[in-house]
Formats: structure tokens, sequence, C-alpha cells
């Protein structure tokens, strides 16, 4: 396989994944702020995504209105989901003899219509409409994918670029909203408390599997462990990680790639940072340091994967 | 096919055909359109009545096809080989050595099967007498078969029902076709030939042609980045490593193919490629310098040169072209400058064309004045009247103008694609066909 099209359809992946993210975040972002005017909430999505600078280079504050724009449909912004649809979309493109026609389609559609939504589509009290819409197109391309790709190399990249792309996201999730949570942990229990720990695991699709898993807990802690390492939990780290070495391991396995090395140390340095799950109480300033690593971590895996696969490689033998 | 047409209602046809566009439009199958640094896809318009044609009229359109791509690849070998046309007094040699799409470097380099147009478009049009003549060669890269498949699947799903018991020639198989052309070009002792189709990538506005190609042939699509030469061999970069090329269909300009040799700047091909061409590594196809031969000089000359290589007369004619270089030409061009329309024959796309019956006084003396001058760079032809076909209108079936452009694929023999590509100018009394243009397509059936 083409070294290019591997990163094409890795791409692909991801930036679908992103889209999807982006758009649980700010759904409940929208129900769950206390006041629509108030700009603290809507700042915390700046900072997860760490666009602080370019935002505010171009707005003074951060209202519902401008932030939702910004992520949503801003053509000049490069993190809005228009864009993120637009990028998966060109990598799809430049791959389209290696994906299903229906697989093209169903993003050329998607992309078409995100391209046609206007400011008024995406006024506050219309948000969980079009974020709806905009999970149900990225549930929509998985599904595709998961029912027409092609079994080969590219759906190991596809698959690999989803997970880390995942990964990373839950993980910048977790840190920005632990933060909000632990400023409030003193008063367990209260409106306030509830309602962001049920925000942060509904961002997550991750409230019913929390709730049937762990009854009756109810503390932080527990809802960053949930996040961090649950094992069968589709969206926590530690599920993410196992299935990027499974990719890799199918990719040496059954297509007869070597991983070498480097992307070897890689793998191993990233499982290693999210294994250490502290069972006590944690602190919001550790899962900072963690967050910070374990995205570290992922944009050293990801640029492994690009020196071995994606980039010059030797004269086959 | 009328009386089923007729069963379907204006308003009826009206809806499929915007269904049809919704639907070209959402699979992609699109060009692209650059207008002031944005760029917009468009769908080339379908039109819904299939344009027909006789097993007779076939015939002459693919036997004279047949014949025009082995007199052009006849004539490319001898360019590049012996020139006994040009010292037999047949082809002037400055239209040869003068054309800018003339390649020195092709001089004694052996193509296999003498196989120079692997990919022939010519594009013909039915006179007002009924007969088909052709308009120019396409031996470069010529595109638009992609829009052929695509047309009849979308007419299969669109009007199932216009096709029972009609037996229309397939057109499904071009892909395997090509493919098997190439695999026969391959460079001697290749056993397993390694096909690509090298695409300028997604910003031409062809890309969706390059995806198609490639899907159809199951082969990679490539950008010169995914290539490398080393020991003169072609190597594409792929995740276990280099593999090996063996067959370049390339669907970018000569100029760009190999930054060693042609444009330093370009950033499309692949350098080095042309040592590895040289040795007989890889195939390139269609060849370099293809474009020699298909120009407008060398056209006028094709009957005579059907003739030479192959003593027969020319199946499809040329439209009459005066040669000014010659005598007579020169005389019966200035004698008839108002009725004719002349071209300059070093210029493309339609730059310094004069069409005498809608040019001024002034502009037909300016033109006159240029002819005497250079004889040699002029020719001239008789104005062409394009026949119609009958084509949806706003509801309505009206007459509009069309041409067609059979494929012609050419491994150790010629297959022609049965149909090609008809495109219809939409505008009223219009001649002008090109997608850019308003212009649509039909799908074209060949009745067995």
């Amino acid at each position: 396989m083409l070294s290019r099209y591997a990163e094409n359809v890795y791409w692909l992946g991801r930036y679908i994944e992103r889209a999807e993210n982006l758009a649980r975040l700010l759904d409940t972002h929208g129900s769950f702020a206390r006041d629509p005017r108030a700009t603290g909430d809507w700042e915390a999505v700046i900072r997860i995504n760490a666009d602080e600078d370019l935002f505010f280079s171009r707005n003074k504050e951060a209202t519902a209105a401008a932030v939702l724009y910004f992520y949503l449909i801003d053509p000049k912004s490069p993190t809005s989901i228009l864009n993120s649809v637009g990028y998966a979309r060109e990598n799809a493109r430049t791959v389209r003899h290696l994906i299903s026609t229906e697989l093209w389609a169903h993003l050329n559609t998607f992309f078409g219509e995100m391209h046609d939504l206007k400011r008024r589509d995406i006024s506050l009290p219309r948000l969980a409409k079009v974020a709806a819409y905009i999970k149900t197109n990225c549930q929509t391309h998985t599904g595709i994918a998961e029912g027409t790709l092609y079994r080969d190399q590219a759906y190991r990249f596809y698959q690999l670029g989803r997970h880390i792309e995942r990964a990373d996201q839950t993980s910048r999730l977790l840190d920005v909203k632990y933060r909000q949570l632990q400023s409030v942990e003193e008063d367990p229990g209260s409106p306030i408390d509830i309602s962001q720990w049920n925000a942060l695991l509904r961002s997550a699709a991750g409230y019913q599997a929390y709730r049937r898993t762990r009854p009756g807990s109810m503390n932080t802690s527990d809802v960053a462990r949930f996040l961090m390492s649950d094992s069968e939990f589709p969206r926590s780290i530690g599920f993410c990680l196992y299935r990027i070495k499974y990719d890799l391991a199918c990719l040496e396995s059954e297509h007869g790639l070597e991983l070498g090395d480097g992307l070897r140390d890689a793998l191993d340095r990233v499982m290693e940072i999210s294994g250490q799950t502290p069972t006590e109480r944690i602190d919001p300033a550790w899962l900072h340091r963690f967050a910070d690593a374990v995205q570290d971590g992922l944009l050293g895996l990801g640029g492994a994967l690009g020196t071995r696969f994606f980039g010059f490689a030797e004269a086959a033998e | 096919m009328l009386k089923r047409l007729n069963a379907t209602t204006p308003k009826e046809l009206s809806r499929l055909s915007k269904a049809v566009d919704r639907e070209l439009f959402n699979l992609g199958i699109t060009f692209t359109l650059y207008h002031e640094g944005s760029s917009v896809d468009r769908v080339l318009p379908f039109d819904l009545i299939p344009r027909v044609l006789t097993p007779a009229d076939w015939e002459t359109i693919e036997t004279g096809s047949i014949q025009r791509v082995q007199a052009l690849n006849l004539l490319l070998a001898d360019i590049y080989g012996d020139q006994k046309v040009i010292k037999d007094g047949v082809l002037p040699a400055d239209l040869v050595f003068k054309n800018p799409n003339y390649r020195p470097e092709m001089v004694g380099l052996k193509v296999p099967e003498n196989s120079y147009v692997n990919v022939c478009g010519v594009d013909v049009v039915r006179g007002g007498d009924g007969q088909f003549v052709v308009l120019e060669d396409n031996a470069r890269s010529p595109s638009g078969v992609s829009y052929v498949v695509e047309n009849r699947q979308l007419m299969r799903r669109t009007m199932p029902n216009l096709f029972e018991g009609m037996n229309v020639r397939p057109v499904l198989d071009y892909g395997l076709r090509l493919h098997q052309a190439l695999c026969e070009s391959a460079p001697a002792g290749v056993s397993d030939p390694q096909v690509v189709l090298l695409s300028p990538g997604p910003f031409n506005s062809a890309y969706f042609e390059h995806v198609f190609l490639a899907r159809e042939m199951g082969i990679p699509l490539v950008t010169g980045q995914d290539m490398v030469v080393e020991n003169d061999k072609v190597w594409m970069r792929t995740t276990g490593g280099l593999m090996p090329v063996h067959v370049i269909y390339r669907r970018i300009n000569d100029d760009f193919l190999d930054p060693e040799v042609f444009r330093e700047d370009s950033m499309l091909g692949v350098p080095g490629v042309m040592r590895a061409y040289a040795k007989g590594n890889v195939t390139i196809a269609n060849a370099v310098g293809t474009g020699v031969a298909d120009d407008k000089g060398v056209y006028a000359y094709l009957p005579r040169l059907i003739k030479y290589y192959l003593d027969q007369d020319a199946i499809l004619p040329n439209v009459p072209t005066n040669l000014c270089r010659e005598k007579d030409g020169l005389q019966y061009t200035l004698d008839n400058l108002d009725k004719l329309v002349t071209k300059p024959v070093g210029e493309a796309g339609g730059y310094g064309v004069v069409i005498g019956p809608r040019a001024s006084q002034r502009e037909l003396e300016v033109t006159r004045k240029a002819i005497e001058k250079d004889p040699a760079n002029y020719i001239s032809q008789p104005m062409v009247e394009l026949s119609v076909s009958p084509t949806l209108i706003s509801g309505k079936v009206e007459p509009r103008h069309v041409d067609l452009r059979p494929f012609c694929v050419t491994g150790k023999s010629t297959w022609v694609l049965p149909g090609g590509l008809t495109r219809v100018a939409l505008k009223k009394g219009s001649l002008v066909v090109n997608s850019s243009q308003g212009g649509g397509s039909k799908d074209t059936w060949v009745l067995e």
C-alpha cells in the first residue's frame, strides 16, 4: 500500500473522530451551561482545544454565539467541525479508489450540508439539534466504514487514526472538566456538582455505562478513573490504547509490516503513562500532568507512525 | 425507445433529470472550476435522452478511428526513428522539428509494440450531408471516458425500461481493456507488470476521472512524490518499503514528467523517470512526444499519411483543409477569406482562430496580411455544420448540437470503446460543447 494512502486513511479516521468529539462537547456544554450569557463555561471549550490565541485574536468575549460559530462552521477556524469534515473529505477524495462509493457519497453529502449551515442554524437554542445531526452523521460514517471498508492495511491505519484521536480527545475533556468538577467538590451532591459530573460523562457517552458499572458511586475521582482506564468502555484512554496496540499487532502479523523499534518504544511509553492510575482520590494538578503526558505520548506515537509508514521508506530487499 | 420516452410525462422527465444532477453531485462525479482563488465543484449536466448510433454508423467510426491510430503510431515511430516520411517529402520537416511538442529525447528510444498512443480520443462530428468527419485527434491525454461509463450507469438506474430489448453494446469493461493494453505495453521480460496511474493530485480538475480509472483498473493512483528513481528503475513508496513500477499511465503533460529533463520547476513529476524510460525499464503511456502528431498542422496531412503508411484511403475524412503553405491552398484561402475559418497552426485552444462569416472587414484584412506574411503558419477550413440530437430542455424536447469522442485503446492491437462521449451544446443554436461553457453530455448507445 502506498505510504501516502496510509497517511490519508489515518487522517480520515482522525478528522471524523475529532468532529464527533467536538460535537459531543459542545452539545453537553450547551445543555448544561448554567447561564448562556456567562462567558466562563464557553471559555472552557476553547481551553480544551488550546485555541485561546486564535479565538481571542478575533473575538473579545467567549460568548456562546461566538464559540459556537468558531467551532461549528467558521471556515477560517482550522479546528471547526466544518473544516474537520472538509479535511476528512479531502483525505477520502485522495483515497477514493480504496474506499466504498457509499462511504465517499455519504461524506460528500455530509460536507455539502455542513457547508450550507448559516449562523442562524447554529444558535444556542438550535445547538442540540445541530449537534445531534453531526453526531449522527459521524456515526453513520463509522457504520458505513465498519460495513464496507475492505479489511486490508487501509482499515488498520483508519482505526489507528480513530483511536489515537479518541484517546487524545478524552484526555483533553478530562483535564478541563476535572478542574471545574474539583472546584465544586467541597459541596458533594449539590445540584451543580451532579450536573457537571453528568456533563462530563455525557460528553463521552459514558453516563449509562458508568451508572451501571459503578452503582452508588458519585465522586469525581471514580469518574476520572472510568474515563482514564475502564477496559470495556470504548472511549476510555486505556481502551483506545488497547485498540491501537491490537491494530499495530495486526499490521505486523497479518500484513507483514515490521513496526521497528521507534514505533514500539513510542507505544510502550504511552501505555506506561496511561497505566498509572491512582486508586485514591485524584488531585487535579496530577490529572493535568497526566493528561499532558498522555497527549505528548500520543503525539510521539503519531510521529513514530509517520516515520515508519508514511514517510520515506528504504528500498525493498 | 421513442414510445417509452413518450410514455414519460415531461414533468416526470424533469424530475428524473433533477434527481440525476443531485446524484452526480453527491457521488462527486464532478469537475472543479477555479475562479478568483476559490474552487467550485460542478457536475457535467446529463441529458436523459440517449444518442443512438446504428451498427453501420458505428462501423465507420470504429474502423476509421483504428485506421487513424495506426497511422499516428506509425508516424511517431517514424518521426522518432528513420524519419522516412520527411525524407520522402510527405511531411514538411519544419512541421515536425519546429513543433514545440517534438521531443528530441525520444529519438532512437524504443517503445514496446510501437504503441506510442495507447489512448486516443478522436473528435468526430456529423456534417450537413450526414457524413462523419474528424475535427481533431487527441493523442496526448484525452479525458472524458469516465463520463461515458458513469453516464451509462446513471441511465440504467434512472430509466431502466428504456434499455429493454435494445441490445445496447456495453461500455463497462473499459478499465479491464485499458489495463490489458497497458500490460501488453510493459517493458520486455516483465511477466506481471505493476501499472500505476500518475495524477497531478486531488486539486486537478479531472481528478475524479483519475480516481475512476485507477479504481476500474485496480491499480495505485500515484502522484510524483510517491515515486522515486534508483538505479534507473522506478519505484513507489509503500508502507512495506519501495516496490517496483513497470508501466506509468500518466495524466500529466510531457513538460511536467521529469524536472531533470523538462521543466525544472515541476513538482508533479518524478526526477529521473526519463533515464529509466530511455533504458527501457519503464513504459510511459501515452509515450512522451505524441503531441507532435496531433496538432493542427499534422492533422491536415493525416489523409496523406494514412495513404503513405497503410496504402488506404481515410475511412473517416478530415474537415477539408486548405494548407496555405501550398500554392493552391493559399490562393483558395485568400479568395474565400469571408467564407472560411482560418487557424494558425502553432497555436492551441482556439487562439488566433478567425471565423470568416462572422469577422469584420478589418479583421479579415489583418488576417490576409498575416497569412501573406507567413503562409506556412496557416490553414483554412469551411464552417462545419454539427448535427443535432433531441435534448431535454426545461421539460421539452428540442434539437441541440452534438459531437462525439470515441476512445481508442492500443496495446498489441487497437480496441474502440463502443460509443464514446457525446457532448451537447445546451444553449440554443450554440456550437460550443465545452463543459466550461454550457455543455452537457449524453449516454451514447451503439446498437448491436
